[in-house]
Order: structure tokens, then C-alpha cells, then sequence
């Protein structure tokens, strides 16, 4: 079953790079995505994290879903544990599991997930930023 | 027309009999509303029905009707002005809330009851501004009260001084020696030419005419509170002509709240009575009050006719007052420049709840009581009498009144852009877009720099239809800098080969009561509400659209 949006996209920025071209970024397919029931369950942990605005280019808490926002330093890490923890809940839950209505095959889920986590922690090790891109 | 309202405002402040047609005497208030017992506005004379009658829907009232807020047990405030906000008008912004919620369904009054509070949210800082520069003056005026306290006129001359109000007997041609203005400006550094050093002008007129009445009502005090008004305005057309806007405006309006009290603060007479009495507990000689007389100052000056629909008099025309939204708006800027010109240590001595108690009636009497203002003389109009005065906007492209919440859209897009009746004026929006602005007339738009920001972003988005724009109010920026901004991203994210025209277009059309609602109730971690079907999105925050999309 394919997983259907709306989705999140996510974007390696270098350490200089503020967003501010983040419009460019919009059309693109490739970049690693989280639908957005999938987002929602990880928001609690992200609400109040440091962040940084590009469309107003004002720092900011909490991530914005629908609109972009540029995460780094322990934004990124506080990002990368709910990603963790919601990874271990999945891969520890049955087979079908279900996320804002929408019903998700384990396997599904943990791929979904671990192409946003791998970006995130690339990021994280490498005092990268990421763009992220809401809905 | 506007110095007999002022006039007759004068005349209500001070606790004087009005005259009405034929220069027949009536008793008044605040004579009235010192008489508990014969108030037909008191709390037991309430039918409890009303969402005007204060006895049965004031959110501060500590007990049954007819008792004295009680200031025991309410916290004291520190001269923070951020806290005095805070515990007054919080208050009141949920009040508003309330009430309109439940009895306004229409969507342009609830909007516009949400960009009131909005407004209240920006005005809280604004004053906090004010506050830090006019703390030195009101010491001064603190030095006056205490000279008031101190005066050495007897109960007799009290007497005396209040006998030959009571039987001033005015006519129209009396009131019309008001209406002159002053021989001769002082030099003044700002351009006639200019808004800003016109406003300067017109304020110096408004305190001469106020001296000039004051002397008439051989109200002594008005004196030393107009050497401040004069100084400050002195001072705001200096700033003006540097081009300090921000200053200036600020001693501009402490000018104006100083002249006020000097015409309406008088402490041995009507309502500045009255609030010298709450404020003190003694009258203004120090004698100790009974606690009947307090309570009857209390409803003095919460004002008995506050939101509670009346009729009032006007030049021999019975205009009903009609308490909405514009008239508490304009009551939240007196009240609020009461506050001020009142000064911290008396709220803190009042007492906060005391105080918000207060506030909740003082509204309509206030603005009622001075035309001057936001409000102008609101409560005289009639019920469809313009939403918005040149003064509300301020804006020199606004020159006219606007025509009623009740007017048809028409009507409002000729406010918006100057034409027809409104060609006396230029417009914020340019007569080309006349149907754009009627569009967002349609949508429930009130507010001039609304639709001209609204107007002006469908033309940079390249939308020029009517409909795009109703389309366009219906969606909510979210964290953009502007909704220009968020529609460009939703747009470019999720709009496909669309246009802009066609993408708003399918937004609206987006069945919500075919879609699934994500949560079933309630909202989301962030606020906000999904919708979806078998093929598209739709996400809500605050009952607007924030993004919409195929899934």
C-alpha cells in the first residue's frame, strides 16, 4: 500500500546556508518525506525546539507544519530522538498500525521513517542544518 | 453639531441638570446613579435577561447586587502597567468574547470582534510605551489632586459652587459660542499643510475650547491640567517637525487624556466625584464615607447605563443607544487613557478587581461623555451609524465616516475606494480595483487596511477577479510574513499545472462535510484540523485555510 500525503520534506543546508531560497526546494520529489499523520505524532517533542524561520527570517519555537523551517544544533538532536523513539515504538508494535486515521504496514512505517532519520542524523554529525518543508 | 456634543458631555461629566427641548431642566446623572435606590439601571432593577445588564452578566460582580466590590482578599498590584493590563482587561477581552460569540453569528461581526481583541493585544503595548513616558507627568498631576484635597472651600461654597450648576440653563446659541475657533495659533514648527501639523492645530483648539468651557462651568481645576495638555502638545509639534512620529503621537495623546481631565476630573462634582470618592473613600475634604454613599459612587462612576441598551436625548431626537462592538472599542481607549491619566497608585489603591468591575460599566458612558475620541459620541447615533470614524483609521486617505456594519457591499466598496458618495475622499484602494474591493466588502472585510492589504496582494499574486479575492479571505497565513507569501508556497508545493486563480478556486470548493475530520473534534498538536477525502487534503487553522492539496 503506498503511503499518501500530504507530506513533509526534508533538505541537508549547509551549516551557512539560512533557507531563505527554500521556495526552489519546493518541487522537488527526492528529498526524504514524512507524511503528515506521521509528522504529527513526533510534534509534541518538536513544539518547542529553537528555530529559525526563513519566510519571516525570525527565529522561532517549535517547527512550522505548514511552512518551511530550518532546524539545527539541538533542534536537530531533540528532532532525532522522537525519530528514535518512534522508530523503536513501531518496530516494536504489530503489524498494521495506525497513525491519524490512516492505517500503515510495520515495514512501511520503519522505511518511511529511517529515510528521514539517516538525513537527520547525516546532519547532526556533520553540523549540518536541515530544511524542513510543511505541508 | 460637535461642540454641542461636547458641551453636553461637559454638562453630563459634571454632574449638571440637562437641558433638554425647550431648555426644560431635567435631573440627570450622575445625580441619578448616586441614589442607589432610585436608579432604574441599579443592580435589583436588572431583569437579569439582557446581555447589557450588568447585574446578571458582569463577569467581576463579587457578590449579590447592591454591594461594594469587596477589596479585601484582591491582590495588589505592583506599578507595573503590564500587570494592570493584564488583570483588568484580560477580563473584559474574554467578556467581549463571550458575549459576541454567542449573540453575533454573523461571520463579518465575528471578525471583526476578532480583530478588536487583536487590536486590544496591540494597544496593551503601545500603552506599556505610553506608560514609561508620561509616569513623570502624572506625578505632577498626583500634586494636583493633593492641592484639590486641600481646597478651603466650605461646605457652603461647595454648595453654592454645585447650586449654580444645577440651574444652568443653556441654549443651542449659547453653545454655539464654542464653536468659534481660537483668534490666534501659537507658532508652531509643524506645516499647516501637513497632517500630522494639522491634527497638531486642531488639538490646540479642542483645549481652548475646553478652557473656554471650563470657565464657563467656573471649573477652577481645568487650569493646571491645560498648562500640562499645552506643554505636551507644545512638545508633540516639536517631535512632529524632527520627524519623531512615535513620540510625537504619544505626547499627542497624553495632551489630549491631560485637557480631559481637567474638564472631566473634577473631584466635587459629578462623576469626577464619584471616582474621587471610589478612588479615596473620603470625599475630596477627607470626610469618611458611609458605605451606601461609596457604593452609590462606585455605580456613578462604573456608570449605570453601561452595556445596557438606553435612549438618550439629543437636540429634541430620542436616539437609541445601541451597545456594540464600536462603542466598547472606543470605551477600551478611554478606559485604557484612564488608566493612565488616573495613575498606577490609584488602581493599586483601588484595587484590580475593584477596578475591573468598573470598567465593564464605564465603557459606554465614557465614550457617550466625550466625542472627541475613538468612539464619537457613539451612543447618539443611531443603531446604523457609521462603523468607523476618520480618527479610528487614521489615515489621511480616510477622510469621511464609514457607512453602517449593516450597509451593502456596494456601498462599502465606495468607502474603500472614494467613489459616489464617497468621492470627498480618496480611498485606500485604487478605483480600478473597484471590484476587487467590493469582493472583499462581500467577504466580511470592514477594516480599510484589511482589504487594502488584501487588494493589494491579489495584485501582486496576479489576481484580478472578484472571486480570487473572496477566495483569498478565506485563508489564513499561518507563519508567513504574509498571506501573499503562504499562497505563493501552498501554491508552488501543491498546485500542480494549476493557476493561482484555479488552485484558490478548488480550495473553496473542497466538500469538507464529504471528508473525513482529523481529529473527529478538537484540534491537532499544532492547532490545527485536517480534512480528507479519497483524493485531497485540506488543513484549518482558526477556521481558515492554511494549505489545501492532492494527497
Amino acid at each position: 500500500m503506498k503511503i499518501s500525503g500530504p507530506f513533509h520534506t526534508f533538505k541537508l543546508l549547509p551549516q551557512s546556508d539560512l533557507g531563505h531560497e527554500y521556495m526552489s526546494s519546493l518541487a522537488n520529489d527526492d528529498d526524504p518525506k514524512l507524511t503528515d499523520d506521521i509528522l504529527m505524532e513526533i510534534y509534541p517533542s518538536v513544539a518547542q525546539i529553537d528555530c529559525y524561520n526563513p519566510s519571516t527570517r525570525q527565529p522561532m519555537k517549535g517547527i512550522n507544519t505548514t511552512g518551511p523551517t530550518v532546524i539545527d544544533g539541538d533542534g536537530l538532536k531533540t528532532l532525532l530522538s522522537a525519530l528514535d523513539t518512534l522508530i523503536e515504538r513501531v518496530n516494536n508494535g504489530p503489524e498494521s498500525q495506525e497513525f491519524g486515521g490512516e492505517s500503515f504496514e510495520r515495514r512501511q512505517l520503519t522505511e518511511h521513517l529511517e529515510s528521514v532519520r539517516e538525513l537527520v542524523l547525516n546532519a547532526v554529525q556533520s553540523g549540518d542544518k536541515i530544511l524542513h518543508l510543511g505541508v | 453639531m460637535k461642540v454641542i456634543l461636547v458641551l453636553f458631555s461637559a454638562i453630563f461629566w459634571l454632574g449638571l441638570d440637562v437641558p433638554v427641548a425647550k431648555a426644560q431642566i431635567v435631573k440627570c446623572y450622575p445625580t441619578c446613579s448616586s441614589d442607589p435606590g432610585g436608579d432604574p439601571y441599579s443592580p435589583s432593577g436588572g431583569d437579569g435577561n439582557s446581555p447589557w445588564d450588568p447585574a446578571a452578566r458582569d463577569p467581576f460582580d463579587q457578590g449579590a447586587g447592591g454591594e461594594l466590590p469587596n477589596s479585601s482578599g484582591v491582590p495588589t498590584i505592583d506599578n507595573s502597567f503590564g500587570q494592570v493590563w493584564d488583570e483588568t482587561f484580560r477580563p473584559i477581552k474574554d467578556f467581549i468574547r463571550n458575549n459576541f460569540s454567542q449573540n453575533d453569528k454573523k461571520k463579518e461581526r465575528r471578525r471583526y470582534k476578532e480583530s478588536l481583541i487583536r487590536d486590544l493585544d496591540n494597544k496593551f503595548e503601545r500603552y506599556n510605551t505610553i506608560d514609561k513616558t508620561v509616569s513623570e507627568a502624572l506625578n505632577g498631576l498626583d500634586t494636583t489632586q493633593d492641592l484639590i484635597a486641600q481646597s478651603e472651600l466650605s461646605e457652603e461654597e461647595l454648595a453654592n459652587r454645585l447650586g449654580s450648576h444645577a440651574f444652568t440653563d443653556l441654549n443651542e446659541s449659547e453653545l454655539a459660542q464654542f464653536d468659534t475657533e481660537p483668534a490666534d495659533l501659537p507658532a508652531l514648527l509643524t506645516s499647516e499643510n501637513s497632517a500630522k501639523g494639522l491634527a497638531v492645530r486642531q488639538a490646540y483648539q479642542t483645549l481652548e475650547r475646553r478652557q473656554a468651557l471650563s470657565e464657563e462651568m467656573q471649573n477652577d481645576y481645568y487650569d493646571t491640567y491645560h498648562g500640562a495638555a499645552k506643554e505636551a502638545l507644545k512638545l508633540a509639534d516639536e517631535r512632529y517637525a524632527l520627524g519623531q512620529n512615535e513620540t510625537a503621537d504619544q505626547l499627542m495623546d497624553f495632551a489630549l487624556s491631560v485637557s480631559e481631565s481637567g474638564i472631566n476630573s473634577n473631584p466635587l462634582t459629578g462623576t469626577g466625584r464619584d471616582y474621587y470618592w471610589t478612588l479615596h473613600g473620603t470625599d475630596a475634604f477627607g470626610n469618611s464615607l458611609s458605605d451606601q454613599a461609596k457604593f452609590a459612587a462606585l455605580w456613578g462612576v462604573s456608570g449605570n447605563l453601561a452595556l445596557k441598551e438606553s435612549f438618550q436625548r439629543v437636540g429634541g431626537e430620542v436616539m437609541r443607544q445601541a451597545p456594540n462592538l464600536r462603542v466598547i472599542q472606543g470605551g477600551m481607549a478611554q478606559v485604557e487613557s484612564g488608566l493612565i491619566r488616573l495613575g498606577l497608585s490609584r488602581i493599586s489603591a483601588l484595587g484590580v478587581r475593584a477596578l475591573a468591575f468598573i470598567s465593564t460599566r464605564i465603557i459606554p458612558v465614557l465614550i457617550a461623555l466625550d466625542p472627541t475620541t475613538t468612539g464619537h459620541s457613539a451612543d447618539r447615533y443611531p443603531i446604523n451609524g457609521p462603523l468607523f470614524n476618520p480618527n479610528d483609521i487614521d489615515d489621511p486617505r480616510i477622510a469621511l465616516p464609514s457607512p453602517s456594519i449593516y450597509d451593502d457591499a456596494s456601498t462599502w466598496a465606495d468607502y474603500l475606494t472614494g467613489s459616489g458618495k464617497f468621492s470627498g475622499q480618496q480611498g485606500v484602494v485604487d478605483a480600478d480595483d473597484y471590484d476587487l474591493a467590493k469582493a472583499v466588502s462581500e467577504a466580511g472585510i470592514r477594516d480599510p487596511r484589511e482589504a487594502e492589504n488584501l487588494v493589494s496582494s491579489a495584485r501582486k499574486l496576479g489576481l484580478s477577479k472578484a472571486g480570487d479575492v473572496k477566495n483569498m479571505t478565506r485563508w489564513n497565513k499561518g507563519n508567513a510574513t504574509t498571506l501573499e507569501d503562504s499562497l505563493k508556497y501552498h501554491h508552488q508545493k501543491h498546485g500542480d499545472s494549476r493557476t493561482m486563480s484555479e488552485y484558490l478556486s478548488d480550495a473553496a470548493k473542497f466538500d469538507k462535510s464529504k471528508a473525513t475530520r482529523n481529529p473527529t473534534s478538537g484540534t491537532r498538536a499544532d492547532g490545527s484540523v485536517k480534512y480528507t477525502n479519497d483524493k485531497e487534503f485540506l488543513i484549518e487553522r482558526d477556521g481558515q485555510i492554511v494549505t489545501y492539496g492532492p494527497k
